[in-house]
């Protein structure tokens, strides 16, 4: 019947015919363009993008506490330390052992640590610790009072974000 | 056939054009440059037109999907955008809010007055309705029942209109000391409005171009593979 | 017959496969090698376009359900958050809400071809059928995307139509209420009709591929413009490459109007009042439907008395129903033996005559329920039932031209 249409009948265009290797061509190469918006779109909004700055007023925070901001949707603390906990901090530069960093290279100014506040194993947010200054909930990652990881699984120090001191008494974070 | 298809497309262009044309009096046209495909967004008229929404709207109406961080996509820099903000105690994520609260407003007017976000997307005519809007407050004719609480207008549908007459010739320093006369301000803010009300509109323009020529030319290149493909069909029934 | 098995030693991995799911050979026999006539003109190329501009509409509109709120109080902002802030979101919307407006034109122009070549004639009742489902389908769906921006056309426009629902006697009142789930249109229902217009396109997309396997069953196949059973093979030419050069074609041109909308005119067909938030105090001065169902509302406003103890409100909402479901039974309304207008000299001009009332009723509907306007769509509603109800006569009467025996 109907449905066996000879090979004869249809002529073989072949694939080097030069017209229709173009317009395939031409034809995909938009296609693929009009694939951008649509991929896009799921890219941070501007709304989104437009949060790429933290500023942090520190007059706010006691010489020992600490603070939790939001920076792109990611805790961060900040930290005033005590001079005792830079006594420990430098201390620790001799045993940390995991990812060994020393604290200077870790701080802007002794006084303040600025670090994300995520666990570098998957992502949970540390809570004070017993032994060590902090203490992973998820899976009993330590980290000190540099926020290096003294104890595993983390394998690297909790990130520190840029950041930089616009004044003695605030920080912007991005 | 292609007398079905002319005639729909044209009976669907005559119907939906007198659909569009619904409006009550006829709106003067102003040449907004937005109006061309190529156009950007000027610059000194969003500022000059931002001084007028911040300084006489504002009192009463709010903008809530705009932020001064918004005026740097048109290019006001961020120090710019900065000190703007700051003048209105205002941080750059604040949204425009109005003045007078809801709550106040309902007391006032027995109504929310409504956001200018969207407002020339929102009325028949847009921009243009709203120039004649704010440039149409005349005495009422002679005869004409105008009640206590309106002023007459002469664009607005039905001429009475809550809201007073909104400008008053120099009511604004312009930045750059062009001469706030009421029309000025009323162009002005209307071209704000519609940058506030589509900010992807010039993007919008100058991307339909090359999109539109691509598709013609893609358009023109199938059309010459149809014909290819179907040549030795064509050949085959004349032989 | 012999039970079939599949081949314990496939010569190919694709053999092997094949055996266990013919994918690609179902595809093969569908896509490429499906026999279709040669002689189709371009009203053909429709059928196509509606598919292509239902996964458009799917596509674009699966995009923005990542960005858009379905809650009465976040819903009007998240449209401007999608056209402000989220990456190309006013492109993708402006696609979904043009693409809307150009699926209707490309599937009004799919049924007016359809009539005029009496495609829906045996043995394509069923083909036809799944159609005017689709159809149905269609316009529900774009009615419950319409309420989504929460503009006051979105809500007047779901207050209306719902209400419409309260004309069944007896149990109207407390469908409406549960269609609502609520006293009136609120939050609730705009959730719910966001789940349902997520929904039935997936739906239409089921009995597309009905309609489509009805038409590519070898018993019937492709009508084509002569209406006449094609019965050799040269009469057809495989759709691939013939038809899928021809079908891109199409495309390409169909994207240049269309694009031009989205870049150009995005909100032309739509209502100015939609950029209000809705309010439940306050209706629109004037309520319009949206373009593609103003004929269907002008036969509902026409009919503004009662017929005995039937009350006009009902009968407005059967007449406008009816309008639509009467094409289900039109295989059955019309008897003549001969297809396609060509040869029908009356039926061609009914035909037209029919189109052409068709856009009168589409601008009565948009015009306010006033004289002369309400005399005007009766009349139009008359004539609009007349052609289905003249076919069986005419059949009778009609001469029809001489069919040539082959294209």
């Amino acid at each position: 019947m109907a449905e066996k249409v000879s090979k004869k009948d249809v002529v073989d265009h072949g694939k080097r015919d030069f017209l229709s290797g173009t317009t395939k061509a031409f034809g995909a190469a938009g296609a693929a363009c009009a694939c951008y918006p649509f991929i896009k779109s799921m890219s941070p909004s501007a709304k989104v993008e437009a949060q790429k700055y933290t500023e942090v007023d520190l007059s706010e925070i006691a010489e020992g506490d600490t603070k939790k901001v939001i920076w792109r949707g990611k805790a961060v603390f900040v930290k005033h330390r005590t001079q005792s906990e830079i006594a420990l901090a430098a201390a620790g530069d001799k045993t940390v052992s995991i990812d060994p960093q020393t604290d200077a290279e870790r701080v802007k100014k002794p006084e303040w640590l600025v670090t994300i506040a995520h666990c570098t194993h998957l992502g949970c947010v540390p809570i004070d610790g017993s032994t060590e200054n902090w203490a992973c909930p998820c899976h009993g990652s330590q980290f000190d009072v540099s926020g290096r990881v003294v104890k595993g699984p983390a394998p690297k120090n909790l990130e520190i974000p840029p950041y930089e001191f616009l004044d003695d008494n605030t920080i912007k974070i991005g | 056939m292609k007398k079905l298809l002319s005639l729909l497309t044209v009976l669907t262009l005559v119907s939906t054009s007198a659909l569009a044309a619904g409006g009550s009096v006829e709106l003067p046209k102003q040449p907004w440059s937005f109006q061309s495909v190529k156009a950007d967004w000027e610059k000194d008229k969003i500022y000059r037109g931002y001084q007028v929404a911040t300084q006489v709207c504002m009192s009463c109406h709010g903008f809530k999907y705009i932020k001064h961080r918004d005026l740097m996509k048109v290019g006001f820099t961020e120090a710019e955008v900065k000190k703007l903000a700051e003048e209105m105690e205002m941080s750059v994520m604040d949204t425009f809010k109005s003045a007078l609260s809801d709550e106040d407003a309902i007391a006032a007017y027995a109504k929310a007055l409504p956001d200018l976000s969207v407002m020339n997307k929102a009325r028949p005519g847009g921009a243009d309705y709203t120039y004649a809007l704010l440039t149409g407050y005349k005495e009422a004719p002679e005869g004409f029942n105008l009640p206590d609480t309106g002023s007459y207008n002469e664009y607005f549908p039905g001429h009475v209109i809550a809201m007073p007459a909104p400008l008053a010739e120099g009511q604004v320093d312009y930045f750059d000391g062009t001469n706030a006369t009421v029309k000025q301000m009323a162009s002005d803010v209307a071209y704000f409005m519609q940058w506030t009300a589509e900010p992807e509109l010039t993007t919008r323009q100058q991307l339909g171009v090359y999109v539109l020529l691509y598709v013609f030319i893609l358009a023109i290149l199938l059309y010459f593979t149809k014909k290819r493909i179907w040549s030795d069909i064509k050949r085959k029934d004349t032989e | 017959m012999a039970k079939q098995q599949v081949n314990p030693n496939p010569s190919s991995k694709l053999e092997w496969f094949e055996d266990r799911l013919p994918l690609i050979s179902f595809m093969k026999a569908e896509l490429v090698d499906y026999p279709a006539p040669k002689n189709l003109n371009y009203a053909w190329n429709f059928g196509s376009l509606a598919g292509i501009a239902l996964i458009l509409q799917i596509l674009t509109g699966f995009f923005l359900t990542m960005h858009y709120k379905a809650d009465a109080g976040l819903a009007f902002d998240s449209i401007q958050h999608i056209m402000r802030d989220v990456n190309w979101g006013w492109l993708i919307r402006n696609l979904h809400m043009v693409g809307a407006s150009f699926f209707f034109i490309v599937v009004y122009i799919h049924i007016g071809r359809g009539l005029y070549y009496g495609s829906y004639k045996s043995p394509r009742e069923i083909l036809w059928g799944m159609g005017v489902l689709i159809f149905f389908l269609m316009m529900a769906t774009a009615f419950l995307g319409y309420v989504l921006p929460w503009g006051q056309m979105s809500f007047w426009g779901a207050q209306v139509i719902t209400n419409l629902i309260s004309v069944i006697p007896l149990v109207g009142d407390d469908i409406v209420i549960w269609l609502w789930g609520g006293y009136g249109v609120n939050d609730a229902t705009l959730t719910r009709f966001y789940s349902l217009h997520f929904l039935l396109p997936f739906v239409i997309l089921g009995v597309v591929f009905l309609h489509l396997w009805a038409l590519h069953n070898r018993k019937v196949k492709s009508n084509n413009p002569t209406g006449i059973d094609l019965k050799k093979d040269t009469d057809f030419v495989p759709f691939h490459p013939y038809y899928t050069i021809k079908d891109t074609f199409g495309l390409a041109v169909y994207m240049l109007p269309f694009l031009f909308m989205v870049f150009y005119m995005p909100d032309y067909l739509g209502h100015t009042d939609n950029y209000i938030p809705a309010d439940p105090m306050t209706t629109p001065a004037h309520i319009v439907p949206e373009w593609y169902f103003l004929p269907f509302y002008a036969i509902l406003r026409a009919i503004n008395f009662n017929i005995l103890f039937l009350d006009s409100k009902l009968l407005g909402v059967i007449a406008m129903v009816s309008s639509i479901a009467i094409l289900f039974i039109l295989p059955i309304l019309d008897k003549s033996k001969v297809r396609s207008a060509r040869f029908r000299p009356i039926y061609k001009v009914m035909f037209w005559a029919f189109i052409a009332n068709f856009f009168f009723l589409g601008w009565l509907g948009a015009k306010p329920a006033e004289q002369p306007y309400t005399a005007m769509s009766q009349v139009a509603t008359a004539l609009y039932f007349g052609f289905f109800l003249a076919l069986p006569w005419i059949a009778k009467i009609e001469k029809t031209k001489p069919l040539p025996t082959s294209i």
